[in-house]
């Protein structure tokens, strides 16, 4: 047609549009809903394998719509289990292995979805748990590739964690995985804590690690000062260096250090905190507290209340 | 606490539709979409309303008997009616009937029987027969527990020491042990391990530091480093900085004018930040963040419970 100038929806328009949408959802919402309801009450009956997964797969179209639904994951288990004791009872010919890893397909796009889902997890671990041969290296390479993604789900680094303890935990291996992590990205904090835990458990008495320690944390400050994760892994380190018998002369060499990114970056709280943080650990200083903290309420007025409870003292 | 000239007002009104419009509306997705924990909803609500001094505008009859119908056999409760059983609800249940002055109408024995079958022999505490763990599940069975009167029943030493070992190098603490800390963790394990006697084993000057690092340049709060501020953090960081007396470690009167900004001034509630949807969790939260910053015509918030000061007063607590 000709000369039709196109109209675009009106407010009122849209809105009924959305409403309808909305409405359908809903009702799509209801339906399912019901459905994984009738099938609970199912559940109480003698069913076969092949109705089982049927309700399993009721199940999963509900969760799609809402991954947060925890009665659901439960009916999944219950589920599960039934078709486990039915398999084991060989009364019905399955391969239990091969419905378990489905499940974990199901899941990793549950995840996918939904990355921060408690209850995704916690499904994953269970599953994993009732395979005769979980593939470990698999879910190592589950959680890197959603690290990769999001390098602070802390639901993915507690299910690595959980992994590699699986795995008979190879620390070294951990070690190096925040090593990456944090070579990618000063700021990530999830990997500078993990390291924080994996590195006394590498090494426990042996502190000498603690030196290689301090200079990879002092290139990531130096190199962006602003990024507050570095800074709060080293305070845990010159904690972990006043165990050394060599600390004092450490806490000397760190203040005179300090004192040069001070002058490098003279706006920057942190450099300053951290001085005023190595004093209360005995290194020298030709500045004192009190002046240290004036700079700071000035530079950091937000933290007054802290700087002044620090100055009472 | 002054007052910021160019802030906006607390919009009470618009907040008590919003909230008295939740029930009824269920031709909205939100109203949906929250359906499995509406026990936790219920809660948020009715804390916000207490809040705003405005318990009296709901129906008290109406939400006794939800809660109680969100009861499971074995005692625990439900996110909704027919729910499976879980701490979480069942903390939200029991802080709803604490609210409405409402706890002997339930079997309380039943609770504690189901809180107190959840420890495990570390002191840990999973959520429901499932068996995930967590310290927010501590939390949950520790503070119901204190509020019905019977911490007895489980044992309270080990559940302490479960807590502590989540505790992390920056003196915060994760959901289990070597778990990151997050501002909502850290509130769960410093309010149990306030119920529990064990606040001396928190090195408070070290996590009130990490705490106070939360606040960001807009006023508002973040849950950890680098992440964005969010109004429920107002609750987890200044709750947990309360409990150990650094409140004031927080510039109240910019998060304040934060809080002011994430109100939805069209349909009422408040948002997570600026611009964005409302939601019940979100309003109360922020609402008890307001509170703690002293604004005028709001009750006081008790941190470690997450009710008004005149209950925990009626309660003894």
């Amino acid at each position: 047609m000709h000369g039709v100038k196109r109209r675009t929806k009106t407010k009122d328009e849209l809105e009924a549009e959305n409403q309808k949408i909305e409405r359908e959802s809903i009702a799509k919402f209801v339906l399912l809903s019901e459905r994984v309801e009738k099938d609970k009450t199912m559940l109480e009956s003698e069913l076969s394998v092949k109705e089982l997964l049927e309700k399993l797969k009721n199940c999963n179209d509900l969760l799609e719509l809402n991954y947060e639904l925890y009665y659901v994951w439960n009916q999944k288990r219950m589920i599960i289990n039934q078709i486990q004791k039915k398999i084991s009872s060989e009364s019905e010919d399955h391969d239990l292995e091969l419905i378990l890893n489905g499940e974990l397909n199901v899941i990793q796009t549950s995840i996918r979805n939904n990355p921060k889902s408690y209850w995704t997890w916690f499904h994953r671990k269970w599953i994993l748990n009732q395979l005769k041969n979980p593939d470990w290296k698999k879910e190592i390479g589950l959680c890197v590739k959603l690290l990769s993604m999001d390098e602070r789900n802390f639901h993915c680094w507690g299910y690595r964690r959980w992994v590699s303890k699986q795995m008979g935990e190879n620390l070294q291996l951990e070690k190096d995985f925040t090593t990456q992590k944090i070579d990618e990205k000063f700021s990530n904090y999830s990997a500078w804590h993990y390291r924080s835990s994996v590195l006394p458990q590498l090494y426990g008495e042996d502190l000498s690690y603690l030196e290689d320690e301090l200079g990879w944390v002092k290139n990531a400050f130096w190199t962006k000062p602003q990024d507050q994760s570095a800074w709060f892994y080293y305070r845990w380190i010159i904690e972990s260096v006043m165990k050394r018998e060599d600390s004092k002369q450490i806490l000397e060499t760190e203040m005179n250090e300090l004192n040069e990114l001070i002058e490098a970056e003279p706006e920057c709280k942190w450099p300053l905190i951290t001085k005023l943080f190595l004093i209360s650990k005995g290194a020298p200083s030709d500045e004192d507290s009190k002046s240290i903290l004036d700079k700071l309420i000035r530079l950091d007025p937000m933290r007054i209340g802290h700087y002044n409870d620090m100055l009472k003292e | 606490m002054t007052n910021n000239t160019n802030d906006v007002p607390l919009y009470v009104d618009l907040h008590k539709k919003h909230i008295r419009a939740l029930e009824k509306n269920k031709e909205s997705f939100s109203y949906w979409a929250i359906e499995h924990l509406r026990v936790s909803g219920v809660y948020w609500g009715i804390g916000a309303m207490d809040l705003m001094n405005a318990l009296g505008e709901m129906d008290r009859e109406e939400i006794i008997s939800y809660i109680l119908s969100c009861k499971h056999p074995n005692g625990g409760f439900g996110g909704n009616v027919g729910h499976d059983a879980h701490l979480l609800y069942t903390l939200s249940a029991v802080q709803v009937m604490a609210i409405l002055n409402a706890l002997d109408r339930l079997d309380i024995d039943s609770i504690v029987k189901f809180v107190s079958s959840l420890q495990n022999e570390d002191g840990s505490f999973q959520g429901d027969e499932w068996g995930e763990i967590d310290t927010r599940f501590s939390y949950c069975a520790v503070c119901c527990l204190a509020i019905l009167g019977r911490k007895d029943a489980i044992d309270t030493q080990k559940a302490a020491e479960y807590v502590l070992k989540c505790r992390n190098f920056d003196g915060g603490f994760g959901c289990t042990p070597g778990a990151e800390s997050h501002a909502g963790q850290i509130f769960t394990c410093v309010a149990a391990l306030s119920i529990l006697g064990q606040l001396d084993k928190i090195d408070a000057d070290l996590l009130g530091f990490w705490l106070c690092e939360r606040q960001l340049d807009c006023g508002g709060l973040n849950g950890r480093p680098e992440k964005l501020e969010d109004v429920c953090y107002s609750w987890w960081v200044l709750s947990a900085l309360a409990i150990l007396k650094r409140l004031h470690w927080i510039n109240l009167d910019k998060l304040k004018s934060f809080i002011l900004q994430c109100q939805d001034d069209d349909n009422g509630g408040i948002a997570d930040r600026p611009g964005d949807v409302a939601d019940v969790f979100h309003t109360f939260f922020g609402l008890c963040g307001l509170s703690f910053c002293g604004y005028p015509g709001l009750k006081a918030i008790d941190p470690t419970y997450a009710l008004c000061a005149d209950t925990i007063q009626r309660l003894g607590l």
